[in-house]
């Protein structure tokens, strides 16, 4: 019984023990490797045709916000396209959109969807024939682009081998709460340093579909958006890289976000994000892991680790479930003292290396005040543990039935609310 | 020949490196967030170095001091907590003759009868129910609190249909917190060092972080403990369970965390240094960029 239990439970450990020094790889990676940052100081080019879609549905709060954003933008307006795909709205985002086009046909070409497949993924399949530029790129409608991030982003495809580009997600409404503080918190974990890290170190830098973009040729050999999942940006990035495309982070092209403000919000986002990265592991482990000849080693020890991380939360509870069976049948103590150091050792180590990250990735931002709150992630992440395995149980519970919901992120900004300079 | 020329490329490298932060009237163009790192001096390697071998060595050296010291607490506590039981001590040695002990109440282990099932189940119900009508602002209390009743729902499960006995005493749950609590201390100074030391912070600093984290913490576990088995002279075996897995070793990580995000607050002597701009200049000259 015991040996049953402690099996699965080492299993367990050495697959948090793996994500432990991925995190202090990362870190220490960041703070002392050499930065990639190979696209960033071109201003002047001969810019391509860009076509920007901002996926939208019941967006009237934010939409202008983004739509001025985008105008305000120093791309060459002859090069620039926006198509808000006002999709299914049923508030006044499909009113406010068609009076952006009136005012500026040329600049803005509204797609309007009525019927279809819900959701971002099957916006973005049916839009993106609506334009034959050659750079498509994407933006959350919540999102404030700075003037120069077109540019920015667009920069890396002059690289023939560059697919698919991210930018810097930095929230704007990070006073609101105790939430919005935690979660830019953890952006600055994920971005700053997570995502420049793999980027340093030649890995895959995870498009994140909100703040970037795909080079069309690219798009069109892989067949289109895949309208079949939650997170058609985890499902594009590995298609990219199993076809031979670079994914390329850019950490200086940053763009602001509205990040939730209620836990509610939070909850039914990370639940969305923990399906469809699910998805996207269920699909693309395999493929993965028979390596393709252009893809190395540590490339593919990295996207594994990268579609597994979602998996890492049900994984902990089962491990967390196994330990306390354990505890009632008095393993730990049995074992002698050097359960209790290896026990200690990993408690400590172990849990620390998420804290680690988080606060090198804030003190490099500046922003040093904020990592007074780092204890308190430990809350943040009590919620995300629980909605990412309540979410990972009901999807393998309703796999047959294949059941994809779009649960769409509340947005708390009014429409006529002063916004920060997003210069970036 | 050569060797001259690599010279004078290596002087107008640094010179075009310091051009490229210079900015008006003695400021500094300081580098984009996005592009900052840390650099490394063979002072700060050093000093980590130091600071994480010396902070491993104190702990061990200190380690008969701070046995005494808990001792010293849990006679004090005793009384104080009304705590009739004996007072022993454990011995335990180390590599290069280090000798110490760890103190523990010989208290029996209370056993829960069923009135204590009857109502620790009632509680925890309540505290699950409690959890549903707490306002969503307190989401994560609201987790905490039904994981906390479930957790105590095991220890209830388990105290009604086990038939074998539950498997530890009280000393032995003393013995095990202040043990991981230990192995806490000792490691501090090593996760300090390639987490904090790192950091351009000044060496006072370091040094004032790792003194006032191992200190904390040699107040703190004690009383920790003291804490736990006063409670489970009172709440039977039955929250055992609980004070382990929930308040035991976490607590220890978390203070840890507690003192780490503090000195990652405080401002690095690279920033201390950095040349502003005068006043009057404003920062958007010789601020980031």
């Amino acid at each position: 019984m015991r040996l049953a239990l402690l099996i699965p439970l080492y299993v367990i450990v050495a697959v948090l023990v793996v994500y432990t020094i991925r995190h202090y790889l990362f870190t220490l990676n960041r703070l002392f490797g050499r930065h990639r940052q190979p696209y960033v100081d071109i201003g002047t080019a001969a810019w391509p045709r860009v076509a920007v879609f901002v996926p939208c549905h019941n967006e009237e709060r934010v939409v202008a916000h983004m739509l001025d954003a985008l105008l305000a933008c120093d791309y060459p307006e002859q090069q620039l396209v926006i198509i808000p795909i006002d999709d299914r709205s049923t508030d006044a985002t499909g009113r406010i959109v068609d009076e952006y086009a009136t005012r500026i046909p040329a600049r803005i070409r509204p797609l309007h969807r009525n019927g279809g497949k819900p959701g971002k993924a099957a916006a973005l399949k049916e839009a993106s024939s609506a334009s034959d530029a050659p750079i498509h790129l994407v933006f959350d409608a919540d999102y404030l682009p700075g003037r120069g991030l077109i540019k920015q982003l667009v920069a890396p495809f002059f690289d023939p081998e560059v697919g698919a580009v991210m930018g810097r997600v930095v929230p704007m409404n990070v006073g609101k709460s105790l939430l919005t503080r935690l979660l830019d918190l953890e952006r600055t974990g994920g971005y700053q340093v997570d995502q420049q890290a793999r980027m340093n170190l030649d890995l895959i830098p995870q498009y994140g579909g909100t703040v970037g973009g795909v080079r069309r040729a690219a798009l069109l050999e892989l067949g289109g958006w895949r309208d079949d999942t939650l997170a058609e940006d985890t499902d594009i990035t590995f298609q990219l890289v199993l076809a031979g495309w670079e994914v390329v982070y850019q950490n200086r092209s940053e763009c602001y976000e509205e990040v939730p403000e209620t836990w509610p919000s939070r909850i039914r986002q990370i639940k969305r994000w923990a399906r469809g990265h699910n998805q996207s592991l269920a699909r693309y482990w395999w493929p993965l892991l028979k390596r393709p000849a252009h893809i190395r080693r540590r490339t593919v020890v990295d996207g594994l680790l990268l579609l597994g991380v979602f998996a890492v939360g049900p994984l902990l509870l089962i491990g967390w479930g196994l330990a306390i069976a354990l505890y009632y049948l008095g393993i730990p103590l049995s074992a002698g003292i050097q359960a209790i150091l290896v026990v200690a050792m990993y408690s400590t180590l172990g849990n620390f290396a998420a804290f680690f990250e988080v606060a090198a990735g804030a003190r490099l931002d500046g922003s040093r005040k904020r990592i007074l709150l780092l204890p308190f992630l430990i809350v943040g992440f009590l919620v995300s543990l629980v909605s990412v395995s309540w979410a990972t149980v009901a999807q393998v519970s309703t796999f047959w039935r294949r059941h994809d919901h779009w649960e769409k992120t509340e947005r708390h900004r009014t429409a006529d609310q002063k916004l920060p300079n997003g210069d970036a | 020949m050569a060797g001259k020329s690599a010279r004078v490329a290596l002087a107008q490298a640094r010179r075009l490196e310091g051009l490229r932060v210079r900015g008006v009237r003695g400021g500094v163009i300081a580098p984009h967030r996005s592009m900052v790192g840390l650099p490394w001096t063979l002072w700060r390697l050093v000093t980590t170095l130091v600071l994480s071998a010396g902070g491993v060595v104190l702990v061990v050296a200190s380690l008969p001091w701070v046995g005494r010291f808990w001792q010293l607490i849990f006679e004090r506590a005793r009384d104080f907590l009304g705590i009739d039981a004996p007072l022993g001590d454990q011995q335990f040695g180390l590599p290069g003759n280090v000798h110490f002990t760890l103190p523990f109440i010989g208290a029996l282990t209370p056993q829960p009868d069923p009135r204590a099932l009857w109502i620790a189940g009632a509680a925890s119900l309540v505290v699950f129910a409690v959890s549903f009508l707490l306002p969503v602002r307190f989401t994560p209390l609201r987790y905490f609190l039904r994981l906390l009743a479930l957790l105590q729902g095991t220890a209830i499960l388990f105290f009604a249909i086990a038939s074998d006995p539950f498997p530890y005493r009280l000393t032995d749950h003393v013995f095990v917190l202040e043990t991981a609590g230990l192995v806490v201390m000792g490691l501090a100074p090593l996760l300090l060092g390639f987490t904090l030391h790192v950091f351009d912070l000044a060496l006072w600093k370091k040094l004032l972080l790792t003194l006032a984290v191992l200190a904390h913490l040699a107040v703190f576990i004690p009383l920790q403990v003291l804490v736990h088995i006063w409670l489970v002279l009172h709440g039977t075996a039955l929250v055992m369970p609980v004070l382990f897995l929930v308040f035991g070793l976490l607590l220890d990580v978390m203070v840890f965390v507690a003192f780490y995000g503090w000195a990652m607050s405080w401002r690095g002597e690279l920033e201390r240094h950095q040349v502003r701009p005068p006043a009057h200049l404003g920062r958007a000259r010789g601020g980031r960029a």
